[in-house]
């Protein structure tokens, strides 16, 4: 990669973190949806916390490994949504036709997308810490917590980008948000897997999504599980997805 | 309104073309895009453009200007033909393509949220500037637009005017040797037209950029270009100076609206012995066979058939004559259709 390269994925980047943070329309929903999940999880289900069979040493950890996984999915997301936003306004025309190596775009649409979910996890860290959640885990443990975090952000701002460049509009939007938030809501989201029953529980051990909260919530506790088969499989996501955004990307230039 | 000195008017500025070989031309040859379901929006164009010339590509909307200039700056790819643009061929050297030329496209893309200080950072850094330059240059630049003072500001707030100028800022920060206008000054109030058409005007004279410019305004292309290619349903239909295309169609035409409307098709009779029919949208219109000597002529002949007539103008060959022998249609009454302007019918003018 070269020095112009990445001034190209810095500009990029700089300039989604410039629309998000100085435009309260932008900012406000990004952080709200997440923080109000995490209060609303906290406060009203954390009771299941008294059960027996609940062996996880904090609620509000087990809850903050879920909010921040949602918020790095869903901040990929939105910035999937800006990349089709600016097809339709046609400023991706500007990008395109102003950058020699288009690849180089995508770096910067990663980028940004690291971005927003490196504040919001800082966000997020500060309420759950105010809240009383206290970190069981050793600093390496915690860095890979927020490690994995990052790599499925970066697989949600893959494959959001890789639907944007296919569809060019934001109509698709609600569409592009299911295949992510489905398997999220169907996770262990408010209990340990082994508290879930029937279908629900059957689902929970088939959802890539479990190892990745088991994982995290493992890293967090400093009693890792599954830290291997989770990050295989957002490792593994994450290079389908780029070879499917990669590919989005050659189909816009042989439009 | 400034009319800009023309191109031709300043001499060549061969000496300013500084990399000036003759690598700033664009060549095309047989060029072809096909559509799924195929419909073909350019179709055989073949053009070529001097190095440091302003090249006018008119024609009515749909008529495959914006395709062609999509093709020839790499967004989209040709299906036919070839295109060589600065010596790069659009098809298999896209990058260097890019690196060559500066785009202000159709819709000045701009992002709302952004200010023209932010716009200029970014396009400095997708065009590989050093960053070293970017704030000289971009200031540099937004002072030339006369943008200074409102540089700061989002432009959601812009004016059409500001956000034009802006974008063709935006569109020289790298120094492109060819620069491609897409239809630049549709929407502006007559002001900032003038001061877009001097600002591209002194790029070609004082910087030997090749510019290629759309435009559905006739003037425009008159004022601007050294050579005007007319496409329709994507095929070049004529090309050369604008004094070679209305020499072509050399003689006036007189294009006459009878006071009765019902009278139109006795009017072209009787004015059918002066010359050819040429199209008239109101009245009836003939090229006149002898020129403007002919016109006491046909008032005699129009009186002695009693005739009334509610007005008569003597055209001078015009672009959009060019235009309407070339293909049969009015190219101004197209754009005026198309935006939106309902012509009143005489009857209910003079009622209102």
């Amino acid at each position: 990669m070269t020095s112009s390269d990445l001034s190209i994925m810095i500009g990029v980047a700089r300039r989604q973190a410039i629309r998000t943070f100085t435009t309260p329309q932008l900012v406000i929903p990004l952080v709200l949806f997440p923080l109000l999940l995490f209060t609303a999880f906290v406060g009203s289900a954390s009771a299941i916390a008294k059960n027996p069979n609940f062996d996880y040493y904090d609620y509000t950890a087990f809850e903050f490994v879920y909010v921040l996984m949602q918020s790095a999915a869903s901040a990929g997301v939105a910035t999937g949504i800006a990349v089709a936003q600016d097809f339709e306004s046609g400023f991706a025309r500007r990008m395109l036709v102003a950058t020699p190596r288009r690849s180089v775009l995508l770096g910067g649409i990663v980028l940004a997308g690291i971005i927003q979910q490196l504040w919001l996890a800082a966000v997020l860290l500060v309420v759950a810490l105010a809240a009383g959640m206290s970190i069981h885990g050793s600093a390496i443990e915690v860095i890979g917590m927020f490690g994995l975090a990052l790599l499925f952000n970066i697989a949600g701002t893959l494959y959001a980008s890789g639907v944007a460049f296919r569809a060019q509009t934001t109509q698709v939007g609600p569409a592009l948000q299911l295949p992510i938030l489905l398997p999220l809501f169907f996770a262990p989201v408010y209990a340990p897997r082994k508290l879930l029953t029937h279908w629900l529980h059957e689902v929970a051990n088939w959802n890539p999504v479990t190892p990745l909260l088991e994982a995290g919530r493992g890293l967090l506790a400093g009693a890792p599980v599954s830290v291997a088969i989770a990050f295989g499989i957002v490792g593994g996501a994450g290079v389908l997805l780029a070879v499917f955004a990669f590919t989005g990307l050659r189909r816009v230039e042989r439009a | 309104m400034t009319a800009p000195a023309g191109p031709e008017a300043s001499g060549t500025p061969t000496a300013i073309r500084r990399r000036g070989e003759d690598s700033n031309s664009i060549e095309v040859e047989g060029l072809v895009r096909e559509f799924k379901g195929g419909f073909r929006a350019v179709d055989g164009l073949d053009l070529h453009v001097d190095p440091g010339e302003i090249y006018g590509f008119l024609g009515p909307n749909g008529a495959g200007k914006s395709t062609t200039v999509h093709m020839l700056t790499t967004l989209l790819t040709p299906t036919g033909g070839t295109a060589r643009v600065a010596g790069y061929d659009v098809a298999k050297e896209g990058a260097e393509v890019r690196r060559a030329i500066g785009v202000a496209l159709q819709e000045a893309a701009l992002d709302p949220l952004l200010n023209a200080h932010e716009h200029m950072r970014l396009q400095c850094a997708l065009q590989g500037l050093p960053r070293s330059e970017w704030k000289a240059r971009g200031d540099e630049l937004i002072e030339r637009v006369g943008l200074t003072s409102a540089a700061g500001r989002r432009v959601g707030g812009y004016s059409g005017g500001m956000r034009r100028r802006l974008d063709l800022a935006l569109a020289l920060v790298h120094r492109p040797r060819v620069i491609f206008l897409d239809e630049p000054t549709t929407g502006l109030d007559p002001k900032s037209r003038g001061d877009l058409w001097d600002e591209i005007a002194r790029l070609a004279r004082e910087e030997g950029v090749t510019i290629f410019l759309t435009t559905q305004y006739l003037e425009e292309a008159d004022l601007l270009a050294e050579r005007i290619g007319i496409i329709d349903h994507g095929k070049m239909v004529a090309e050369g100076t604008p004094a070679e295309l209305k020499a072509e169609i050399g003689r006036p035409t007189v294009e006459i609206v009878p006071r009765d409307p019902d009278q139109r098709a006795a009017l072209a009779a009787a004015l059918r012995r002066f010359g050819e029919p040429a199209v008239s949208t109101k009245g009836a219109a003939v090229r006149l066979q002898h020129g403007a000597e002919d016109l006491p002529d046909v008032v005699r002949a129009l009186d002695a058939e009693g005739m009334a007539i509610e007005s008569l103008e003597l055209h001078a060959p015009t672009l959009d004559d060019v235009f309407l022998t070339q293909t049969g249609r009015s190219l101004e009454e197209e754009v005026r259709r198309d935006s939106g302007i309902i012509e009143v019918p005489p009857e209910l003018a003079a009622r209102a």
